[in-house]
């Protein structure tokens, strides 16, 4: 539609008046049917207006920065109040004009007029500083004032919106961070809720874990309790076997130190078996010497035995000559009245019968004697052995206080020294005392005493020297052998112990001596005392010398009479062989007469023969016997009934014989054994022999049988044969010592067995393996070499002589 | 308050204030309010039935005409329809209802800048 070209622009809010002389402001709009122009204007025209010229003042329509064709814009100019128009009363009205000349629009139209507000218009407003001040305004001014403050305040608002709505933003952003942040959060917390569940269902293995943890915890506790515990008694064991290994060590210690000890022991015994070796084979060329001695003796004696047996025979024809002769006799007597010749022979058989008898008491007599010398022998030389042992002893005792004696001088010497030391000190300080110099002097004195003492003691000892040396050239002379040993240790100990004193006397005066020369020190009282106790030890010493000295002494004595009895024995034991061979010869010469009267009595009873039939022949013979006993006399020599009776003396003289071999046992057996086992019967021979071996000389032979040594051996070879000989012949023989046994040992035989010990009588008849039993049964034997030793014997002795064959054997496999 | 009426009534602004103050009072009304003017309006010495207005002091615009101050004024002191009311400038002059109080003002102000009006029921008085 086309609308009027007045109307192509339409103008907005026009009012009915406005002010003059103030700025007009005109709003319009450009329709799309006009297209604006550069030189468009808008004018105020009179209304009235015939020509475009008739305008009252104009203003250039700006153009639209942004115009498009065909749309409607807004547009506005501002009219200057110096350019419109004043209060005339005339209407005016806007036109727009383009720019050729064309008005395309007008407004409706309006007057300029002062405002006379009406009173509704008029205010009186009160002045809000001032007191009495009505201000009077009108209801424009007050409107705009109050848009004006309203607009004021629209800015503030405004300004503070924005300032709000940065705040807002803020806080919006800051939520949106804060929502970030919560959604991280949440995340994080779903997270971690996982991770609770996870660690929850962790924990829970966990909490069983734990729970199997704790149990084997416990049991691995309740095991270590008790290994704890084991560990405790595996240590008090090993306590328990340390202190018992200690204890095993101290045993092994002590048993060291004990083997030790027997080692020693034993190195003693070697040397003390040296010794007896060296005695044994002493005692064995003794033996030897002895044994050839006896050899020859017993020689004689068998040559003696022999013409006694075969004298013994003719006597026994002689007897029965006798006999026949007696019997002869009677019958002829009988016969015949008894004749004077009768008679006569009658009585000279009684004194033969009486010469035989006196001769058999003399034969018991010299065997009795016999018997008494050889036990007498035997004692001796037991004795002998025993001074031997005390002769050890005592040189043992010799030696001991040698030793003690040296040592007590080293003491001395000791002593001396310091006492020189501390004097040579109390020298040095050289303080002259003149107060000490009396007491020195008192010292002096007391000291010269001493010097005396200790110069008679000197001489006392000098003089016991002397006699020890007396007696040792006494003893010498008297036995050499044993001596010798014996007077070195004597006259070493008066030597030791004498000149000891009188030089430590003088080493004290010389000490004593210079210390008052260079006036001695204040401690010479201290001296003095020390001087005093030297004395007192030297007193000691000398006392303890002289104590030593009487014992040395009285051992002397004791030595020397052990040796005079030995001396004395050995002149008994001369006087006895003397005797005895003496009594061999007178016996020997018995014989002969013996042998001439039986020659004479067989002529006589050749005589006889004729004369005398078998009248009284065995009564005399009984008669005979019986009568033996009867001559109380004692005939030790030549008897004067020799040609009477020779068969006692013949088994008298047996034992008597081997009584020489009794020490040197073995050997004696050996010749004994040789010789009489053809001879006579296997108990008497040995008789001698055992006796003494097994009272006398138990450990010498003990020691001997041992002996690994070339000579021995046949000898033990020969006692083994002997050993059995003599358990089986000894039981009588052993106790030869105590009684008188063996010399009736061939009438007891015949008569009755006796045990030699317990005196119990057996029957002749009794069994005489178990009558040996019976007698062995009194002593001991060793099972090893069979020696003999009494019951009453030390048991320990035994052991000890039965333990040497066993030490033998180890020496001899040495 | 009789008292303190009577003096109000018997001393004029004039009399009340020496000229500086009112000079300092009317430098200081001008500078605040540019567009206004200062207006002293107080009753007729002689005038008994009109009332006292509570304030003296107005501060009326330029364009503002007399008779349009006097509508105002009478409706401040609340007078009926049938009674008259008189405006004499500065004591003795009269003045045009047209007139705009800035015409006035220049005509007729103090010399201490404020424009001086009384208000009486009758016009002979003035």
């Amino acid at each position: 539609m086309e609308t009027s070209n007045f109307a192509h622009v339409i103008f907005q809010n026009v009012g009915k008046s406005y002010l003059p002389h103030a700025a007009l402001e005109c709003h319009y709009t450009l329709t799309q049917f006009i297209k604006p122009h550069p030189k468009d204007w808008v004018g105020i025209f009179k209304v009235g207006w015939s020509t475009a010229r008739d305008y009252y003042t104009f203003l250039w329509s700006p153009l639209p920065d942004e115009y498009t064709e065909g749309t409607a814009v807004n547009r506005s100019v501002i009219f200057q109040g110096y350019y419109v128009p004043n209060d005339d009363g005339e209407f005016y009205q806007f036109c727009y004009v383009t720019h050729k000349g064309e008005i395309r629009g007008a407004s409706t139209p309006f007057q300029f007029r002062a405002n006379s507000p009406t009173e509704e218009e008029l205010l009186t407003v009160e002045d809000e500083g001032g007191s009495d001040i009505l201000v009077v305004t009108t209801k424009a001014s007050y409107l705009e004032q109050k848009m004006e403050e309203v607009r004021l305040e629209k800015d503030e608002l405004l300004k503070s919106m924005a300032l709000l709505q940065k705040e807002r933003d803020e806080a919006l952003e800051e939520r949106d961070r804060i929502q970030k942040e919560y959604e991280q959060e949440r995340e994080s917390n779903v997270q971690l809720k996982k991770d609770v569940q996870e660690m929850q269902l962790s924990s829970q293995s966990l909490q069983e874990e734990r729970e199997e943890v704790k149990k084997r915890m416990e049991e691995n506790t309740a095991r270590l309790l008790q290994l704890e515990e084991d560990l405790i008694g595996v240590t008090q064991k090993g306590l328990q076997k340390e202190t018992e290994l200690d204890c095993l060590k101290d045993r092994v210690k002590k048993l060291m130190q004990e083997k030790e000890v027997l080692e020693s022991q034993l190195k003693n015994e070697k040397d003390e078996k040296e010794l007896y070796k060296i005695h044994l084979k002493n005692r064995e060329l003794e033996n030897t010497k002895l044994s050839a001695e006896l050899q020859m003796l017993r020689s004689v004696d068998v040559n003696k035995e022999n013409t006694i047996a075969q004298l013994k025979e003719e006597l026994a024809r002689a007897k029965s000559c006798l006999a026949e002769k007696d019997k002869q006799h009677r019958q002829l007597l009988a016969n015949s009245s008894p004749s004077e010749e009768c008679k006569a022979l009658r009585e000279q058989l009684r004194q033969k019968d009486e010469q035989l008898q006196a001769t058999q008491q003399q034969a018991n007599m010299l065997s009795a004697e016999l018997r008494d010398s050889s036990s007498s022998r035997d004692r001796s030389m037991a004795e002998l052995y025993r001074v031997k042992l005390e002769v050890d002893t005592l040189r043992q005792g010799q030696a001991e206080a040698q030793a003690e004696c040296s040592r007590l001088e080293q003491q001395m010497d000791d002593m001396k020294n310091s006492a020189m030391q501390e004097a040579q000190r109390k020298e040095s300080e050289d303080l002259a005392v003149a107060e000490l110099q009396r007491e020195v002097e008192d010292l002096k004195l007391r000291l010269q005493m001493a010097a005396e003492h200790y110069k008679e003691k000197y001489k006392e000892c000098q003089r016991l020297q002397k006699q020890v040396v007396k007696l040792s050239e006494q003893q010498g002379a008297k036995r050499s052998p044993g001596l010798d040993a014996a007077t070195g240790p004597l006259s070493a100990s008066p030597e030791a112990s004498v000149p000891g004193s009188p030089g430590s006397s003088d080493n004290l005066l010389d000490a004593i001596i210079q210390g008052k020369l260079k006036g001695v020190s204040k401690d010479v009282f201290d001296k003095s005392d020390k001087y005093k106790k030297c004395k007192q030890m030297l007193c000691e010493e000398k006392g303890r010398s002289s104590m030593l000295m009487d014992e040395l002494a009285k051992l002397e004595l004791k030595w020397k009479e052990q040796v005079k009895i030995n001396e004395s024995l050995k002149l008994q034991l001369a006087a006895e062989e003397d005797r005895y061979k003496s009594q061999v010869a007178a016996k020997g010469r018995e014989l002969k007469e013996l042998k001439d009267s039986l020659a004479a009595l067989s002529k006589e009873k050749e005589k006889l023969e004729g004369e005398l039939q078998r009248s009284a022949s065995r009564e005399e013979e009984e008669d005979d016997d019986g009568n033996l006993d009867v001559p109380p006399v004692f005939l030790q020599f030549p008897l004067p009934y020799q040609p009477d009776v020779p068969s006692p003396l013949l088994v008298a003289q047996r034992p008597s014989e081997l009584m020489f071999g009794n020490p040197y046992s073995t050997e004696s057996r050996d010749s004994a054994d040789g010789e009489f086992s053809d001879d006579q019967m296997p108990r008497l021979p040995p008789v001698g022999p055992p006796s003494l071996d097994s009272n006398v000389v138990c450990s010498q032979p003990a020691r001997n049988l041992s002996r690994p040594d070339g000579l021995e051996e046949p000898e033990e070879q020969a006692n083994t044969q002997t050993n059995t000989q003599a358990t089986v012949s000894e039981p009588p023989t052993n106790f030869l010592n105590d009684g008188q046994i063996p010399f009736c040992f061939d009438t007891s035989e015949e008569l009755q067995k006796r045990c030699p010990l317990c005196e119990v009588i057996f029957p002749p008849n009794y069994d005489q393996s178990k009558f040996e039993e019976h007698v062995e049964s009194h002593w001991k034997v060793c099972p090893m070499c069979s020696e003999q030793f009494p019951l009453d014997c030390d048991q320990q002795l035994f052991e000890k002589h039965v333990l040497t064959h066993f030490d033998g054997n180890v020496l001899n496999f040495d | 308050m009789a008292p303190f009426e009577k003096s109000m009534e018997v001393m004029s602004f004039k009399q009340r204030k020496c000229l500086a103050t009112r000079k300092d009072e009317v430098c200081t009304i001008r500078s605040r309010f540019p567009n206004k003017l200062p207006v002293i309006v107080e009753r007729c010495i002689r005038e008994k039935r009109l009332p006292l207005l509570d304030k003296t002091k107005f501060l009326v615009p330029h364009e503002l005409t007399i008779g349009q101050f006097l509508c105002l004024l009478r409706s401040k002191i609340a007078l009926e329809a049938s009674q008259a009311l008189y405006l004499l400038i500065s004591g003795k002059n009269m003045c045009s209802m047209t007139a705009s109080m800035a015409e006035v003002y220049s005509q007729h102000r103090d010399t201490d800048g404020f424009l001086y009006m009384t208000y009486a029921s009758q016009d002979m008085f003035g």
